[in-house]
């Protein structure tokens, strides 16, 4: 294994704060969701590996700092709901292992263009970096079956302001945003067992 | 080639921008040597990139000094010869040899005079660096051949044509054999490969409009007086910045060692500001102004 130090890229007798703030760091740069229905995202995840790994040594035996590792992440296609059409599960599993020529092949084989249809050859173009294609196709799919979460999500993905990473990781973590939701999220889940967190709402 | 893939200088620290022109220098002068005097013309800026990243996961390159044939008065820094130079270098003869190729069928009149005499002047050079990368050249000339099929079927969509693009540069990745460099450097080249071929459609625009020549943004798009609709092109904008996303994220899984700053620099931001000013009209224009030194 690599010197733990050196996978998060700080100085042996770095402190405490400094090691979190650069594992951080590293594991946003590196997280599954930079890389969802990315051919790459096999390489990410051994990073993500190598990187948690490296944290996990560096905090041996202190209970509260838990790397990343022990939250499980959605991976991929298979977290999405089960489709009722054979053909279409085997293109799914294609495209999860890789093997895009063979799902693009078995979609032009098809004689259905449903909403399903345009959904997975949006995926494929996604893929191999057709970004135009894919965004048509997810815009098919939705016109379709406007009530699918999953290709409403895909469609969102390609249509909103794409998030250029910056290039040496400045910027916070937090947004002013994603405290907002987080707050009404809360809040709805407290409302939900019977409490209430933001008393107006 | 194109010339769009460069840093942006003003936000390069001092040393990583005597890094860039020591590469810029060393590719030109490996050019010369390999290929003789008329090959130096051909150095380009996205072959640089190429060099850049090949180079990019190894110590710096060591440093020699060199006069300069366009300022023999003064000598400049410049990368010793490698081997990830001698390839950008036979890539670089390659690819201009085809872009020439491209130009002598696609121009008319003076332009296409100015193709065919430049191809005259490369043949030798190109010959060499076919026997170099038989591999590459040939498939290179393939790749060629679709895309003009392509064009002449008037295919609607504009990423199936940046597609045969990006293939060639692709092609480029073959120099690593291990698969954990190889893998992103094949997908950082396709997607910047994607980004270079629709700006250059982008730019060409108004010109392809004019002289009704093929261009894929006219086949995919509603142009009109050779200008998008403001609608089509914040869309096509952020299209290609989609582009830019995935080669940042292919980027980012190089183990990189010497090259980590200029790189960043070229892909996250020289890339966007290049398309920026693409879009606003105003890049040939402020090329023109560098020339002439103002």
């Amino acid at each position: 294994m690599r010197d733990p130090y050196e996978v998060l890229g700080v100085e042996p007798g770095a402190s405490d704060e400094e090691v979190k703030r650069a594992y951080r760091e590293l594991a946003r740069k590196y997280h599954p969701d930079n890389y969802a229905d990315n051919p790459l995202a096999d390489l990410a995840q051994e990073k993500m590996k190598e990187i948690n790994e490296a944290y996990d040594a560096i905090n041996k035996g202190a209970a509260s700092q838990q790397s990343y590792s022990q939250q499980t992440y959605s991976q991929g296609y298979q977290s999405y709901q089960s489709t009722s059409n054979p053909t279409y599960a085997q293109i799914r599993r294609n495209i999860n292992l890789g093997n895009i020529q063979v799902a693009e092949d078995q979609l032009t084989a098809l004689a259905t263009r449903d909403a399903e249809w345009y959904f997975l050859s949006g995926s494929v173009a996604y893929r191999k970096g057709w970004m135009d294609e894919a965004r048509r196709n997810f815009e098919l799919a939705c016109q379709m079956a406007p009530a699918n979460l999953e290709y409403r999500q895909a469609l969102s993905m390609l249509s909103g302001a794409g998030v250029y990473r910056g290039g040496n990781g400045s910027g916070s973590h937090v947004d002013g945003c994603s405290i907002c939701s987080s707050m009404l999220c809360a809040d709805c889940c407290c409302e939900m067992m019977g409490g209430d967190l933001i008393p107006c709402c | 080639m194109f010339g769009y893939v460069r840093p942006l200088r003003a936000e390069l620290r001092v040393k990583t921008l005597e890094q860039y022109q020591a590469g810029y220098c060393g590719l030109c002068r490996t050019l010369g040597k390999s290929f003789g005097f008329a090959a130096r013309f051909t150095v380009s800026y996205d072959l640089l990139f190429l060099y850049l990243l090949l180079s990019g996961v190894q110590d710096p390159a060591e440093r020699e000094r060199c006069r300069c044939p366009a300022r023999p008065w003064r000598c400049r820094a410049c990368d010793a010869d490698s081997d990830a130079l001698r390839y950008a270098a036979s890539l670089n003869v390659i690819l201009t040899w085809e872009k020439l190729g491209d130009s002598a069928k696609d121009e008319r009149g003076l332009k296409r005079l100015a193709a065919r005499l430049g191809r005259l002047a490369l043949k030798r050079a190109y010959r060499k660096a076919a026997a170099q990368e038989p591999d590459f050249a040939a498939r290179c000339r393939d790749q060629m051949e679709t895309i003009w099929n392509l064009e002449a079927a008037k295919e609607p969509s504009m990423d199936r044509h940046a597609d045969a693009f990006a293939q060639i540069l692709r092609l480029a990745s073959v120099w690593f054999s291990e698969p954990e460099l190889r893998r992103p450097v094949e997908e950082l080249l396709g997607h910047v490969g994607r980004y270079l071929y629709l700006v250059d459609a982008l730019e060409d625009l108004p010109k392809d409009a004019k002289k009704e020549r093929f261009n894929p943004l006219i086949l995919r798009f509603s142009v009109r007086n050779g200008q998008l609709g403001d609608e089509d092109k914040a869309y096509l904008l952020l299209s290609i910045r989609q582009s830019l996303n995935r080669a940042a994220a292919a980027l980012e899984l190089l183990p990189l060692k010497g090259g980590e700053e200029i790189l960043h620099n070229i892909i996250y931001l020289g890339l966007p500001a290049v398309l920026q000013s693409v879009a606003e009209g105003s890049f040939r224009k402020r090329q023109k102004r560098m020339r002439s030194g103002t």
